[in-house]
């Protein structure tokens, strides 16, 4: 018999032939075999088999293991059966970022005592914190509780790992508890009271727990809640003169921090407010608000700091069954409805981003329990379709003070109608004339967010706000007018989804409210501009044919709304027709007129986009000459037409005439706007993109790469613009080479973002794919670059079909090439790419009216 | 010419012994720079195994004038220390059982997993032991292998350690992955004897 080397060498020599040949050779083969050896054969045919199930398959990696064995190499003083001082180590229980946990026992004098000892990894602290750490360490142990576990003693080892003794716990961590006895969400919330308790406790003794998590909730067999870790957080969290976004790193979970924790705020009660809302939120629906196990450090950062949570219901899934059946119900649809309603409007309480606007403590917290348990209804509901009026009123700071005594005087005649005080007709005239005002201050405010100035129009709205919803039935035509107001103040905001709701809901109230054709017509338009800027094109076009219908097709605020409507469909030519309308009609109107100036700027981009580049800049010069006559320097106006002005002037006058002026009016929004605007990003991009033609390549993609960032900031990941940017920057960096790796984590992102929308949008999915498929092709990458030109369920194709017939032509060239390349042309294809090249085949035979194809390497 | 230098022309011969003298030299850089990706990225992040490696490299060069042909080969030595690093770390806490995942997970449910590439629940300890019977038997395979496994090398890189083509490379991956799948999913106790 051979040796089991033998076995393995001659197993690895057949299997090697056997990849080689077609199903009907390699039976022959495994038959032939099989005369000499039948085991071989067997074993050499499960080889093959194995191989077919795990093509396209991967290892998992054990490099988070490298992590933990370098970690405890470091360390190997500590593991069980070590004694020092009055303390011999049990058991390891526990490891984390912070360092490890034992299990270990004290022994006194005429006792022995199970304590947990953690053990800080010793490059994280700095000696003079360890000094400091032995003053707090009296205050946490006065923390007397019986749901607190009990801080015994801290130090360092003798060869200086500072430790941290506790009481040791026997227990579940909560939610594994709840679970594991079906409680239902009144139990649940019963149980969560508990830790209330206890953390109030400390709040009063003015500590602050900081890292409060399900795994540091634990529950004892009998149901006694004891929390862990209290306070230690602190002490060992400020390292001499590290940033507090490192400490950050080193200590928290970034998961269960609050957005201020991330950013070295200071930590207060609100800290822990939020992270309770994070436990309750995941004792109630089994999950946290976001799937922070699929996220980057800086996309959980992301999440905290700016995405508002999403409603409970809406992350438990249709086949969470389990997650039904361990909270004592049988239908999901009855979990679903015990979530909705009091218990989410608390969790979102928790979970805002600003701590003044969480429960300000935890008795507060718990009161609204209690009346959820008790069926009462709760305070904060009542408020909460305001709060998300105000985050946007917030985004939107008003510039000087002058604006702060306007709003202020407007407040106080707004809260007047409100108030139906209403039977006064002077008195109700003055309060119109009052919304008229607000609405000019919002103009003039807009867009500019000038950090300090911090009497907002938030404040403003606050004190308006507790009635304003409620005049929806009342007094419609009140709120017809504020709704249309507040839909133009998102809309400027670029809170565009919002708008289109608010302005619907406007229209409606106007229509209650008995409101002339024309003022209807007006909202119809303010709700299509909306809704085009939301993607809603459809929808847009309706409203534009209703407010025509009405008779306002005449008005030039018309003809600008279908105008850009127009052009957002790539419609130019009826788009240049609508603007040159609206640009004739409105030249008697003053500088400071919106829809002149708005008129104006699209009509300008329009003849951009359709190489009419020398019109465009004289439209631009024309309009800039008209404003600084009536406009102050420095007003914003005069900046964003500048700003536009900068593309036209580089297609006309060149891109080295272009970049001086754009740099001064990268300063100039810097100034008037702030760095972190998305004009800022847009300057940028013009300015890049001067640069990148002049040949300044290096300092052309450092200016994108600034665009990038401020879209990002401003408008998020997602967006359209974001991802343009994107796109531009990684074209940029391919071209100027040496950042390939740069260019292509921005290829994959901006596909598979783009990939994730569903709504209308223009995004030139079909020209970006074929673009990083070239640029795989030049690295010899085919069968990437096939995969990507298919893409995730053949969806490319999908996408390909809607294309423009050049793109198309493209596509099909690039195809062509990978699938070539991929090896597709072969006669026998490799299994790993069989199902790549049919896709490629299938598609390329099913578009005939094209030129490119796998057969004809000779067009034409 | 440092002594770690001369350490590693020893192993690229072929010269075993010395892992031990090297583990002892490159341990504590590795260990030093792991925790400051860690400080980096934070805890949610996966080791980056390639990076660790050049930047180790990177730090022997500077501070004890380790001079080496050829960088890609540092890989190959890294790669074989951190299996190291991982058998120990295991066989030192038997009392954790892990083990219960398939070594090869495939790409539909790299999907869906909530940290796909994640190999704590494989019984490790068992693949060394297959990877070490294999490697009696085709060493050039075992190696890449181990590269895959340990280094977070990509394909083309490893053929660049390995000397070989990335063609061969592949044939190699795939025969080992087969066999390494199939070795692994015998029940325990039903071995060939030696």
């Amino acid at each position: 018999m051979k040796s089991p080397a033998e076995r393995i060498r001659r197993l690895g020599e057949l299997f090697d032939q056997a990849l080689d040949l077609d199903p009907v050779a390699r039976e022959e083969l495994l038959e032939h075999v099989h005369s000499s050896d039948p085991d071989l054969a067997d074993e050499l045919a499960r080889l093959i088999e194995r191989d077919q199930k795990l093509l396209g398959s991967e290892p998992r990696s054990a490099l988070g293991l490298v992590e933990s064995g370098l970690d405890a190499r470091d360390s190997d003083a500590l593991r069980p059966g070590l004694s020092f001082g009055v303390y011999t180590l049990e058991q390891e229980i526990g490891q984390g970022g912070m360092g490890r946990v034992f299990r270990a026992t004290r022994r006194g004098a005429d006792f022995s005592q199970e304590v947990a000892i953690k053990f800080v990894r010793r490059d994280l602290v700095h000696p003079a914190l360890l000094r400091r750490f032995s003053t707090e360490r009296a205050i946490l142990a006065a923390l007397d509780h019986p749901s607190i576990s009990r801080l015994i003693d801290a130090n360092t080892t003798p060869d200086g790992t500072p430790y941290v003794v506790m009481e040791f716990v026997r227990g579940q961590a909560i939610d594994g508890w709840a679970d594991a006895r079906q409680l239902g969400l009144n139990e649940r919330l019963a149980l969560f009271r508990k830790v209330l308790t206890a953390v109030a406790h400390a709040h009063r003794n003015l500590v602050v727990h900081r890292d409060i998590k399900a795994s540091n909730v634990l529950v004892s067999d009998d149901g006694e809640i004891k929390l862990l870790d209290f306070g230690i957080a602190k002490p060992l969290g400020r390292i001499g003169n590290v940033s507090a976004t490192m400490t950050m790193d080193r200590f928290l979970t970034p998961s269960s921090a609050a957005p201020e924790q991330l950013v070295g705020g200071p930590i207060t009660v609100a800290c822990d407010i939020h992270a309770l809302g994070m436990l309750l939120y995941e004792l109630l629906a089994g999950r946290l608000p976001f799937g922070f196990a699929n996220m980057t450090p800086g996309e959980i950062e992301h999440a905290i700091r700016q995405l508002p949570p999403p409603p409970m219901t809406s992350r438990i899934g249709d086949t969470d069954m389990a997650l039904v059946q361990a909270r004592g119900f049988h239908q999901l649809r009855e979990l679903r409805e015990g979530l909705r309603g009091d218990l989410e409007h608390i969790v979102q309480r928790c979970l805002r981003k600003r701590p003044s606007e969480r429960y300000s403590t935890v008795d507060q917290l718990d009161h609204d329990i209690d009346c959820v348990l008790k069926e009462q209804p709760i305070r904060e509901r009542q408020s909460d379709r305001w709060y998300r009026w105000r985050k946007f009123v917030s985004r939107h700071r008003v510039a000087s003070a002058l604006s702060a005594v306007l709003f202020l005087t407007i407040a106080t005649a707004v809260v007047a109608i409100l108030r139906q005080n209403v039977a006064i007709t002077h008195e109700r005239d003055r309060a119109q004339r009052a919304v008229g005002l607000l609405k000019s201050a919002f103009a003039a405010a807009n867009p500019t967010e000038v950090a300090g100035a911090n009497v907002t129009a938030r404040a403003v709205l606050e004190a308006a706000r507790p009635s304003l919803e409620a005049t929806f039935e009342s007094q419609p035509d009140v709120y017809a007018e504020l709704a249309g107001t507040l839909a133009e103040v998102e809309l400027a905001t670029g809170l565009s989804p919002q708008a289109s709701e608010l302005a619907e809901r406007a229209v409606l109230a106007a229509g209650n409210a008995g409101f002339s054709p024309a003022r209807i017509g007006s909202l119809l338009i303010l709700e299509a501009r909306a809704r085009t800027n939301a993607g809603d094109y459809a929808a847009a076009g309706d409203r534009l044919d209703r407010a025509a219908g009405l008779g306002l097709r005449p008005s030039p605020e018309w003809q600008l709304a279908m105008g850009v409507l127009c052009f957002h469909r790539s419609q130019r030519k009826d788009a240049i027709e609508h603007l040159e309308q609206a640009v004739r009609d409105t030249s008697g109107r003053p500088p400071s007129d919106d829809v002149a100036n708005m008129a104006r700027l699209q009509l300008a981009s329009v003849l951009r986009v359709t190489d009419r580049s020398a019109e465009a800049l004289a439209l631009l010069d024309q309009t800039m000459a008209w404003q600084s006559a009536g406009l102050e320097p420095d007003h914003p106006r005069l900046t964003l037409v500048r700003m536009y002005r900068l593309d036209a002037l580089r297609r006309v006058r060149g891109a080295a005439a272009a970049v001086p002026e754009a740099r001064k009016v990268v300063e100039e929004v810097d100034r008037i706007y702030s760095p972190n605007s998305t004009v800022a990003a847009q300057v940028r991009s013009s300015l890049g993109i001067s640069l990148n033609e002049a040949g300044k390549f290096e300092e052309g993609v450092q200016a994108i790469r600034e665009s990038l960032a401020a879209w990002r900031n401003t408008v998020g990941n997602e967006h359209q613009n974001t991802l343009r940017t994107a796109f531009n920057l990684a074209q940029m960096l391919t071209d100027l080479g040496g950042h390939d790796d740069e260019a292509e984590a921005l290829y994959r992102e901006v596909l598979q973002r783009s990939e994730l929308r569903t709504e209308e949008t223009r995004l030139p999915l079909v020209f970006w794919r074929s673009y990083f498929a070239r640029f795989l092709l030049v690295r010899k990458r085919s069968l990437e670059a096939l995969k990507i030109l298919i893409g995730p369920d053949n969806i490319a194709l999908t996408q390909v079909r809607a294309a423009k017939t050049s793109n198309l032509n493209n596509y099909l060239e690039v195809l062509a090439e990978a699938a070539t390349g991929a090896g597709c042309g072969k006669a026998v294809l490799a299994p790993e790419i069989l199902s790549w090249c049919t896709s490629a085949k299938e598609f390329m035979n099913a578009s005939p009216n094209t030129k490119a194809g796998t057969n004809s390497d000779n067009p034409g | 010419m440092s002594s770690i230098t001369e350490l590693l022309d020893r192993w690229k011969r072929g010269d075993r012994s010395v892992e031990d003298a090297l583990a002892t030299d490159i341990y504590p850089v590795l260990r030093e720079l792991a925790r400051a990706q860690v400080r980096r990225h934070g805890n949610a992040l996966t080791l980056r195994a390639t990076e660790l490696a050049n930047e180790a490299y990177e730090r022997l060069h500077v501070q004890q004038g380790v001079n080496w042909q050829n960088r890609a080969h540092f890989h190959a030595i890294a790669a074989t220390l951190m299996r190291r690093v991982v058998v120990d770390y295991l066989r030192e806490r038997q009392a954790e059982k892990r083990g219960g995942d398939q070594l090869f997970i495939a790409l539909d449910d790299m999907q869906q997993r909530e940290t796909p590439s994640q190999g704590d629940h494989v019984d490790w300890l068992a693949v060394d032991q297959a990877l070490t019977e294999f490697a009696q038997a085709a060493p050039d395979a075992a190696r890449v292998v181990e590269l895959r496994l340990f280094s977070g090398l990509t394909k083309e890189e490893i053929a660049e350690v390995c000397g070989s083509s990335r063609a061969t490379v592949g044939r190699q991956w795939r025969f080992a992955r087969a066999w390494l799948a199939e070795r692994l999913d015998v029940v325990p106790g039903d071995e060939e004897p030696g």
